[in-house]
């Protein structure tokens, strides 16, 4: 499929709050569409990105069955993690993508425009409802700043070395998190939801 | 039309030009079907025969090669093959010929003009309103593995390890099958018998496939806090070995010897909670014993949501006391007294299972969490602490067992995207056999389970009954709770503004938090027959639990509510809270 090749200039430098989260629905299959935009784009999170400290983008896509009169239920749930980090001897972002499931995949980018781009890309996933009924999707995102053993944690995860163990924090990734988080590094969440459509 | 968005229609007209000529790139729409395991895992890069073309067209000598970050000022012309590495090429005036970019952006600036083919590799191409490109444009936003030498030529970088294994406290090698981790951490907690305890020594992992696996960890436990007592050791241990079947969710068994300082009643807070609340304020909600011995372990998931454990221990359990760790606040208070407990060499027989259909374990918004255990205990030389006749009869100092059993039941209701109702049944206590050790006697009362009451409120210590270690004496505990979530589309807190650059900005405070509503209600009791006891076959009536409700803020990873008993007259109590109550 052709893609950008060019993109308008004067994105202007801005905060998180512009950042957003679409969702949407396709095709004859009526799959979920996922896109980010703004994300990364001279946003708070590239300045902790080049001091050194990686950045996890944690997304959840929920199919909804809606019910007349009562209420509405998750019919799928799909998770999947990004984790952004800077290599400053080569000037360079790594993305890894883990899940949905056991999918990762890693790439490497030149420059945070090319991040940008790569961050921005719509993820469309093959999970469109089969049975009759009236549904929507609904996505989050939530962002954070990393801490070392945060990192460490996630590259164990991916090595399967975490398997089946509880995420929890212990006391002293307590400590970092409410350091990083006092520090005024960024966190945010934002949300999305598609207009409801009927499966015949 | 502002000049911005009419800088967006050129550009999308632009976009679409380009995409008319038929150019390659990436795609930007990734399909993903979750049914088709490991359909796309695997590290993505710059096809060869690109990286090839890449390395070719700078290492020629003909070719012009331009630094990074260069602007080529309007009115300035190039012809020729151009090339430029790393940092952002601007070009305001004109190239005529191939251009590439390596690592780098490209911007062509209003009157800039590129006749000729781009090729960006590891950036991205921004062609501004009033600037021109003739010619075919690929774009591949994946870095090119390359590195300067040093006659300037390109070359293929070699892999370089991960940033985030440099620096750690924890190093992992691998060779063959094996991989050996050296690790040095901590015991994830701060108490006032151990202070912080460092935690050493390597660990050694076999996969001889790709669904077995084999381990043995092998630490070492260093405590911080002095203590001159005969009844702690300064070095205590862990070595344990595992073996694994079948994957994440199939069988497996081990083995392990353990010197550890072990808590009482570990269902409440999460060890960190304790951790910080002793840490900041020299409040320690948990009492501790020491436990040594040797233990087998098996578990198997009979179904990918249920799994089953066994264990079988043998363990001395002795009583240890409270030290002096240093804390950040009221650091010349005394710590609250470790309760004594029942020593002994104990044979420990225990079992649990557990059904978890919760979407994700950390934050769950839908599903079932169901956990039980039943433990059966012996002991031939147990050492009974005296305690008042009316809260047990005494101990047998030889055949000595009881039966002990706990249940943790956990449901998540997902309203709509924004609410939740969610609820808790959790209920432990003695089933039979002789009286509890003081080491397996509950309470309530807390920020945990019912946080409208003092911290063990419910007790079971009779009237006059002088303890200042406040040991939790009771022999059942039954408590639900229940909490009704919504998200608030609310942003508090402020923004660190940084005028000379705006993407230093900083917001500092909570997004979006969840408003909590809860409700709680719970006893606790003494079992048996006399007074002022339940009788074992039943729990005690309701009018004579207490109960609580209360509201709070939860912005993940921080949290702050309001708590006020509803049964007796307590005044409202404010706590914070670092996870989930539940």
């Amino acid at each position: 499929m052709p893609a950008l090749l060019a993109t308008p200039s004067g994105v202007a430098a801005q905060d998180s709050t512009q950042v957003t989260l679409e969702v949407g629905v396709t095709g004859p299959a009526r799959d979920p569409i996922v896109r980010t935009r703004n994300l990364l784009e001279d946003t708070p999170w590239l300045s902790a990105l080049r001091e050194g400290l990686p950045v996890r983008l944690q997304y959840r896509l929920e199919t909804w069955r809606s019910r007349e009169g009562w209420l509405d239920e998750v019919d799928r749930t799909l998770d999947w993690t990004l984790v952004v980090r800077h290599e400053p001897l080569l000037d360079q972002f790594s993305v890894t993508r883990l899940g949905p499931g056991n999918l990762s995949t890693t790439r490497r980018v030149g420059t945070a425009g090319a991040l940008a781009e790569v961050l921005g890309l719509t993820y469309q996933f093959r999970i469109g409802p089969k049975v009759a009924g009236r549904y929507y999707y609904a996505a989050s995102l939530d962002v954070v700043t990393l801490s070392e053993t945060d990192l460490e944690k996630f590259e164990r995860l991916l090595r399967g070395e975490l398997q089946g163990e509880n995420s929890g924090g212990s006391f002293v990734d307590r400590a970092r998190r409410l350091v990083l988080r006092l520090a005024g590094l960024p966190t945010l969440q934002r949300s999305g939801r598609s207009e409801a459509f009927e499966v015949r | 039309m502002t000049a911005r968005a009419a800088r967006r229609v050129l550009g999308l007209a632009g976009v679409l030009l380009l995409a008319a000529r038929g150019a390659a790139a990436q795609d930007s729409v990734v399909v993903i079907d979750p049914d088709v395991p490991g359909a796309d895992s695997g590290v993505s890069g710059l096809a060869p025969e690109v990286l090839q073309e890449l390395l070719a067209t700078w290492n020629d000598s003909a070719t012009i090669r331009l630094p990074g970050g260069l602007t080529l000022p309007g009115g300035a012309r190039l012809e020729g093959t151009v090339a430029s590495f790393r940092g952002t090429l601007r070009v305001a005036g004109e190239i005529r010929g191939t251009l590439t970019v390596i690592n780098g952006d490209l911007v062509l600036l209003p009157g800039g003009v590129v006749r000729g083919p781009i090729l960006v590799a590891g950036g991205r191409l921004t062609i501004g309103a009033g600037a021109l490109h003739e010619g075919e444009a690929r774009v591949y936003w994946d870095a090119a593995p390359v590195t300067r030498q040093s006659d300037g030529t390109l070359g293929v970088r070699e892999r370089r390890r991960p940033i985030g294994a440099l620096a750690t406290a924890e190093r992992t090698f691998q060779s063959g099958r094996i991989a050996t981790t050296l690790r040095l951490t901590t015991t994830q907690t701060y108490n006032r018998i151990e202070g912080l305890g460092i935690v050493f020594g390597p660990a050694f992992a076999w996969r001889p496939g790709a669904r077995t696996s084999a381990s043995l960890d092998l630490r070492g436990i260093l405590r911080t806090a002095p203590d001159n007592s005969p009844f702690r050791r300064d070095l205590g241990w862990l070595i344990r070995t595992d073996w694994r079947f079948h994957g994440a969710r199939g069988f497996g068994f081990g083995a392990r010897t353990y010197s550890l300082i072990s808590g009482i009643e570990e269902h409440t807070l999460p060890r960190d909670e304790i951790g910080w609340n002793a840490f900041l304020f020299q409040r320690d909600n948990r009492d501790y014993f020491a436990s040594e011995g040797v233990g087998a372990t098996a578990y198997a998931y009979l179904h990918p949501r249920l799994r089953v454990d066994g264990a079988l221990r043998y363990e001395k359990q002795g009583s240890v006391r409270a030290n002096d760790p240093w804390t950040l606040f009221r650091n010349s208070d005394r710590w609250r007294p470790n309760p004594l407990i029942d020593d002994g060499h104990y044979t420990i027989l225990a079992l649990a299972a557990a059904y978890d259909s919760r979407n994700v374990t950390d934050a769950p918004s839908s599903g079932w969490w169901l956990r039980g255990s039943v433990e059966h205990a012996t002991s031939d030389d147990v050492a009974p602490v005296a305690l008042p006749a009316a809260v047990r009869r005494p101990l047998p100092t030889s055949d000595y067992g009881f039966n002990r059993f706990t249940l943790d039941l956990r449901r998540y209701n997902r309203l709509s995207p924004e609410i939740q109702l969610n609820a808790r049944v959790w209920a432990g206590g003695w089933l039979s056999g002789d009286p509890l050790p003081v080491q397996r006697r509950l309470s309530l009362g807390g920020t945990d389970l019912l946080p409208g009451y003092l911290f063990r409120s419910l007790d079971c210590a009779p009237a006059g009954f002088d303890d200042p270690a406040q040991a939790a004496l009771c022999d059942r505990a039954l408590v639900a709770q229940a909490e009704f979530r919504h998200r608030l589309r609310l942003r508090a807190g402020y923004t660190v503004r940084d005028r000379a650059h705006q993407e230093l900005d900083r917001f500092v405070g909570f997004e979006d938090p969840d408003l909590v509503i809860f409700g709680d209600a719970g006893s606790a009791w003494l079992a048996g027959d006399g007074p002022g006891r339940v009788p074992a076959d039943r729990i005690r009536a309701l009018t004579e639990w207490k109960a609580d409700v209360g509201v709070g803020l939860d912005a993940g990873g921080v949290a702050v509510y309001l708590a006020k008993s509803v049964t007796d007259g307590q005044p409202v109590r404010v706590f914070l809270r670092l996870d989930r109550r539940f």
